[in-house]
Order: C-alpha cells, then structure tokens, then sequence
C-alpha cells in the first residue's frame, strides 16, 4: 500500500475513525493491528521476520534490563546484534558476499559458479532493525528502560507511518507517546493534513514527473556522455530523490500526527548547505543520527550517554586519535546501508572524502574567513558540484556504468557537449532556480514578503494550486526511491 | 479564519479543477493534419495507428485469408496523416495497396515512431504473420527518440494487464507480475474510479498541462519548427543498433528489407545540422551496402515544395507553422508510386 494511492487514503480515513472512536486503551491495539494489515499488503511472509526482529529485542532488552553482570548483558546484546544484523546482512548482502567472493575465488583460478541465489530484499528491513539494533543498545547503554508491554513495543517497531522508510525512529522519543494523552484537536489534523498535502505535491507533481527524465537518462550510454550531462543527470537525480524521500517523511510525518505521535523532521533543506557536515545535519536526519550514535562514536571511542534523532551526523565532538579512520568505515558503511554494491560504497567514500577535506581546511583557515559571506557561497558551490557528482555513482547500475563515469572525471576528453535532450537541462535549471527562491522565500525577512506570506489570500491561492495539482497527478505511477533500500 | 481557508480551498480546487477539464488543448504535431487509416481495395483495413488490440486482431485474420505476399509498413506519422485533408482522399499505403495487387500490405505507425520501437513492432507482427518484405521509412528526426513509450507495451494482443513494468526487452516476452495484494487492491480500485469522469478526466488534464508547459517552452525559447535540432548522441546509437538488430532477424527469416529516407520539404532549410544529416544518409547507405536483404532509396526530394504544407503552431501565439512532416494528398501519390517501383 504505498502513500500515494487511494488504498492508502481511504485505509487511513477509516483507522482514524476507529482511533479516535474507541477507548485510549485500545488505541495501540488499533495502531498495531493496522500497523500489521499495513505490512501484510506488502508482503504476508516478511511480516514473519518483522515479528522475528521485534520478538527478540522485547526479550533480549529485558534480560539486559534485569542482567547484573557487565558481560552477560554484553552477551544478549550481541545476541541482539546477531539476529538483526544476521538478517539484514541474508536478505540485504548475501547475494552481493557470494558474487563478489566467487569472483575473486575465480581470479585466484577456482573454477566454480557462483550459487543461483534469488533473494528478495522484505520491505522495511533496513529502516526496522536499525530501529531495534537501537532499543536493545539504549537499554545496554542505561539510557533507556525496557518496554513492559509487548504490544506498545511491538507499536514502536511497527508503527505503519514509518514503517517501510522511517524516519528511523528512537524508542525513547516513540514510546512515550503511545500514551496518547493529547485529545483530538482540530489544529493538529489541519497542520498534519498539511504535511501529508505538502509529501502528496512533492512525490506526484514533482519527484514522479522528474522520474521519466532521470529514468532515460541514466539509461543512455555513460561512454557517450560528457562531463556536462552527467553533472545535469546528477541535479536531477538529486532533486528527485530529495522531492521523493521528504515526500514520504514529510507523509510518514503527518500520518503520525493525526494519531497524536510527533516524529522528529527528517530534512530541513538540504540542497542550501553550503558544506557536507551541513548538509548532513540537514538530508536523512534520522539515519544520519543513528549512525553518529550507534556507529561512528562508538568507533571513535566517544562514550555515548544520550540518544536523539534530532540532529544529524554533523555534529561535532571532542577530537580522538580514531576520528577519521572511524569517519572514513563510517561513511562506507553508510554508503553499504543503501545497498549492496560498490557504487554505494564508493559515494560513501566520497562523501567521507569530502568531510575529512572540510575537517583539514577548517584547521588552517581562521574563524573569521569561514563566516565570511563569499567562502559560505563558494562552499556552497562546491558541495552541490560534489553532491551532484555523488547522486550520479549513488544512481549507475553496474560497476561498468561507475567506471565509464569515473573516467569520464578523471581523464575528461567530452567536458562540454550536449548529448541529453535539451528539456533534461531547461528542467535541471528552472528547478535550482525554483529551489533557490523556495529557500529565499522560506529565510527571507523581507516586510513585502512576510506580508504576502501571510496573507490569507496569498495562502488561499497557494493552497488551492497545490490541491489542484495533487488531486490531478494522484496516481501510483513509481514505487518511493527508498523502499528499494 | 481557519475554516474559512479550507473551504475556500476546497471549492476553489474544485472550480480550477473543472475549468481545466473543459480546456482543450490542440495536440502539437498536428492540427492542419487529419490521421487516415489505410484501406485496400478491398476495402478492409490494413493499417494500425497506434496500438490496439482489436484492429491488431481484425488485421491478422483477413492476413490470413489472403494468398498473397505480405508486405509489413513499419512507420510514423508521415504515413498515417495528411496535410489539408479533404474527404475521400488516402494515405501512401492505401495508394500503394491499390497500385500494386500483387502484394498483401499491411502497415503499423506510430507518431515519432524511433527505432526501438519499430524493432518492437517488428516482433509484434512477425510472431502473428508471415512477412515477406518489410518497408522502413528511417527518419533523422525519430532517431532523436528512444525507449518503448507505455503505450505501445501496454499493448493487450494476448496479454492482460502488460505494460513496460513487465516486458523483458532481451527476451522480447511479457513475464507475468505478482501484484502485492496492497497494489492488486489499489489497482481494482483505481480501474473501478476510472469508470466516473471525475477521475478519468485527470489524464487528460494533465498531458494538457504537459502541452501547455511545452508551449510555454517554445514561446519563451523561441523555439519553432525551423529551429535546428542537434543529433542527440546515445539516442542516436541505441536507435542504430535496434536497426541493426532489426536488419539481422529479418535476415535470418528471409525478410527482404527495403528502406527509405523520407521525403522532406526542400524549400526551407531542414531543421537539422546537415552534416549531421549527411552522415546519417551515409550510414544507411553503408547499412545496406554491407547487408544484402537490405535495400535503401532516397526519398527526400521527391515532394515538391506546393505539395506541403503548414500546421497549428506549438506555442503559445498559436500562428501557423511550417509542416516539415506530412504532405498533402499528391504527396502520398509521388511517394506511393514510387515505393511501387522500389518494391517492385
């Protein structure tokens, strides 16, 4: 059942009457039960491995809770570690260990084939057990006390909003709110209504007509491109991918939000970061937090005494001898997390590459100069060209696709010929344009401005055209960018 | 103040929402011209515009009554429309279906056909006929095309439900699709709302949206028919290489292959960079130097410049335009007589 289907509305209509017609005590049996109907439309078998993951960190928590020993807690928690990573790394990287393990097994003259393994990746997982990979380390840290009731934890990783792509969400923030103490309230819907309004406009009208360009795009022989096209398949990619995953946050947000839950922002512009640590503190907050505090801390060695999920990985933290070996498995990691396949990898790396540049830099140029206006602009010129970069190895198919593009950066013979069709770059354009007004209008003080925003006729005609435009480009054209991940 | 938002939202969205649905959009491409379908002389349709099923159907089994020699049209919209259409008058396969009796003629046109598509088309048709010489008409515009538009793979001769979601392109095969029940449930659903014109409409709202941000491109560019448009690079290749995919399976069922390059106005400069063209002429001659099922002619001077045209303009200022790509009626007559000399 994807977000952006009539199913989908009409499936949410009637849980809301449900929710908000029963007792508060039977709200999270509600929740849960259509949590559960949710994923069966996806698929009736993984919801095996949905109540699998769950079951195991319910008790593997508890045992941490009640465990006095250092290391028998440790023990359940690797326990915990085990079952989650062990499936992820079957269903998610198996077939990608076996393939690459055969291929280097043949270079050494091993002549075999590689096992015909036909695995499917279930829906969610990667966003699921991080989510419980969380809960188990919460309760081992001492941050968190376990849940008691099965079924509020069984709510907190199976809440239907995030279920299939987040916002990865902390146990800490979600189960305290399944208490559903807040009444209905009016405002709460029409501003939740909003989100899910806004998440509809940005993945029908916006990301799903920039599908087809970026589709054919990619589609095209690397070899006969230059250097100039794929930096525009690289900006529309990205602003498709951007409008496509803060769709589904900003949906996943709003859903939660006629229910009473509130789940933390997943982006908060991205595209005006004018570094990549900004920039990380702004795209996929959620993953990028949970990778600062359950991966790339622990690395460093940092002790970690907290949990949030409201700032991204940017953060930055007293300095130790394993920060940038810690910054560079990070990042590959990060990269792996979207897929099993080197070109992840690599954009991780790239994106690590970039971070540890911005790390060296910022140690020779004073303080003074980095808050200058001109070096924010020239950052902000530089991250963009990279990220773009980065969204074309994060998007090729194949190892021969990332390699042709590599080439092409790194001995450029074609930089400037157009081999695209002219709408690719007319749309790539007027769409970092719009971008840059939509920031302006979004930071602006300008008295004209503020007035206009505020208007209610402005808003009015605003809201009327966004409808408008939804109602006409509803449609279940392509599934959401990372449901694939 | 709240409510008095959302509802003045609400009705406004409805009112936009109705006013766009009565807004007719005049398709660009066409306008001065009229699509007509071919007939032979015996009066049966031998021609599919588009895709369908039933004519597709409807074509196949008068084919197979038929004892003689078929000869496949695979072509655009050149074929299939004619420039100040007035009543009675018959595209070139109809012209060339009464010219030459010898031969069974049945044709297939897509507007903008590309290559790929015509290599689709090919399959389409010699899984279902026996097909003795095959007629291309290879246009340096189309190549700028690739893909198989949904369209054509949503195409139902045998299939139900097929679209490019569950074509396999190597096989050349449809592969059946297990619909979560999630999506099975939306798409009855869906199917089910397509029956009231409150949802239907939609489509056709938004291609005229589509039209008219396409309009508002040519107006703000200065963008018109004239205008010189580049080969674009990979398009161009993966085109190439469907011909010759195309030219090696008619090779090895005895197709005789015959090509054309297509007639074109020769009194304005063509919209194209004419090296660029120059080498796309060399190439299909080297094509069929190199294969010898394979024929080719040089059509483009053959329609004399009276014989054109002007066609409804693609931007906003609506004036009339230069048609670069369908005739008048005489045009279908040079072109069809002298195909019958190139067939025959």
């Amino acid at each position: 059942m994807e977000f952006n289907s009539v199913t989908y509305i009409l499936f949410l209509l009637i849980i809301l009457v449900l929710f908000y017609s029963v007792k508060r005590n039977l709200r999270v049996p509600i929740l849960l039960l259509s949590s559960f109907l949710f994923y069966i439309s996806w698929s009736i078998p993984f919801s095996a491995l949905l109540i699998i993951s769950a079951i195991t960190d319910f008790l593997v928590s508890n045992r941490i809770f009640r465990s006095k020993s250092f290391r028998i807690k440790k023990l359940w928690l690797t326990l915990s570690l085990i079952v989650n990573l062990g499936l992820l790394i079957y269903f998610k990287y198996l077939m990608f260990l076996a393939e690459n393990t055969f291929s280097i097994l043949e270079q050494l003259g091993y002549q075999g084939s590689s096992p015909a393994l036909d695995i499917m990746l279930p829906f969610g997982i990667s966003f699921y057990t991080f989510e419980t990979i969380s809960y188990s380390v919460d309760v081992y840290r001492g941050i968190l006390k376990p849940e008691r009731n099965f079924w509020r934890y069984g709510l907190f990783v199976a809440f239907f909003p995030k279920l299939i792509a987040g916002p990865i969400q902390r146990a800490g923030d979600l189960l305290p709110q399944f208490s559903f103490s807040s009444r209905f309230s009016w405002v709460r819907v029409k501003l939740f209504l909003k989100r899910i309004l806004f998440g509809l406009f940005l993945k029908v009208v916006l990301a799903d007509s920039l599908s087809p360009m970026v589709d054919s795009g990619f589609a095209s022989e690397f070899a006969l491109l230059s250097v100039v096209d794929i930096m525009t398949l690289g900006v529309l990619f990205g602003l498709q991918i951007y409008f496509d995953f803060a769709a589904y946050s900003s949906i996943a947000i709003g859903t939660a939000g006629l229910f009473g839950i509130d789940i933390p922002e997943n982006f908060n512009f991205p595209y005006s970061a004018s570094s990549f640590r900004s920039f990380w503190k702004r795209w996929h907050i959620s993953l990028s937090s949970w990778i600062r505090d359950y991966l790339y801390l622990p690395l460093t060695g940092v002790k970690v005494y907290g949990s949030s999920s409201k700032t991204g990985i940017g953060e930055s933290f007293k300095l130790s001898r394993n920060r940038n070996y810690a910054l560079f498995l990070t990042w590959i990691i990060m990269g792996f997390w979207h897929g099993a396949n080197w070109n992840f990898a690599l954009w991780g790396l790239i994106h690590s590459v970039a971070i540890y540049s911005e790390r060296l830099v910022q140690k020779v140029v004073p303080d003074e100069i980095i808050s200058m206006r001109f070096w924010k602009i020239s950052g902000w010129i530089i991250t963009m060209t990279v990220l773009a970069f980065s969204w074309v190895i994060f998007r090729v198919e194949g190892i021969d696709d990332m390699l042709t593009v590599l080439c092409k950066f790194l001995v450029p013979e074609n930089l400037v010929s157009l081999n695209l069709r002219e709408n690719n770059y007319l749309v790539a354009f007027t769409f970092v344009i719009l971008m840059f007004l939509w920031n302006w209008l979004h930071e602006t003080q300008l008295p004209f401005v503020l007035f206009l925003k505020n208007s209610f006729f402005m808003r009015v005609v605003f809201y009327t055209l966004v409808t408008s435009l939804v109602y006409i480009f509803f449609d279940t054209k392509a599934q959401f960018i990372y449901f694939q991940f | 103040m709240g409510k008095v938002k959302i509802v003045s939202v609400i009705i406004l969205s409805i009112i936009l929402i109705c006013a766009l649905s009565f807004l007719k959009t005049i398709e660009p491409g066409k306008g001065e011209t009229t699509d007509v379908p071919a007939y032979n002389s015996n009066g049966h349709l031998i021609h599919m515009m588009d895709v369908s099923d039933t004519i597709m159907k409807k074509i196949i089994s008068q084919n197979s009554v038929s004892k003689k020699s078929t000869i496949l049209h695979l072509g655009n919209s050149q074929t299939q429309s004619i420039n100040q259409f007035k009543f009675g008058q018959t595209n070139f396969i109809s012209k060339l279906s009464h010219l030459d009796t010898s031969h069974h003629y049945i044709a297939s046109t897509l507007p903008n056909i590309n290559l790929e598509e015509v290599k689709f088309l090919f399959d389409l048709w010699d899984q279902n006929i026996e097909i003795d010489k095959l007629l291309i008409p290879v246009f340096f515009d189309d190549l700028r095309e690739t893909g198989l538009r949904n369209s054509v793979l949503r195409f139902n001769c045998c299939h139900d439900k097929d679209s490019s979601d569950n074509y396999d392109l190597d096989n050349k095969s449809f592969f059946s699709i297990n619909y979560r029940i999630g999506e099975a449930i939306d798409l009855n659903f869906t199917d089910w709302l397509s029956n009231f014109s409150f949802y239907s409409v939609k489509s056709e709202i938004r291609s005229q949206l589509f039209v008219y941000l396409y309009k508002m491109r040519n107006t703000i560019f200065r963008i018109k028919p004239t205008t010189e448009r580049k080969m674009i690079a990979p398009s161009y290749e993966k085109n190439w290489r469907a011909l010759e995919s195309l030219i090696l399976d008619s090779k090895k069922k005895n197709i005789l292959t015959f090509l054309y390059i297509p007639p074109i106005r020769n009194d304005v400069q063509p919209p194209y960079d004419l090296i660029e063209y120059n080498e796309f002429k060399e190439k299909l001659n080297l094509i069929s130097e190199n294969n010898s099922n394979v024929y080719l002619m040089n059509f483009e001077n053959i329609v004399p410049y009276e014989f054109w045209g002007m066609k409804a303009g693609t931007s906003l200022e609506n004036l009339m335009e230069i048609d670069f790509m369908h005739f008048r009626d005489e045009g279908h007559q040079i072109l069809a007589a002298e195909l019958n000399k190139f067939l025959n």
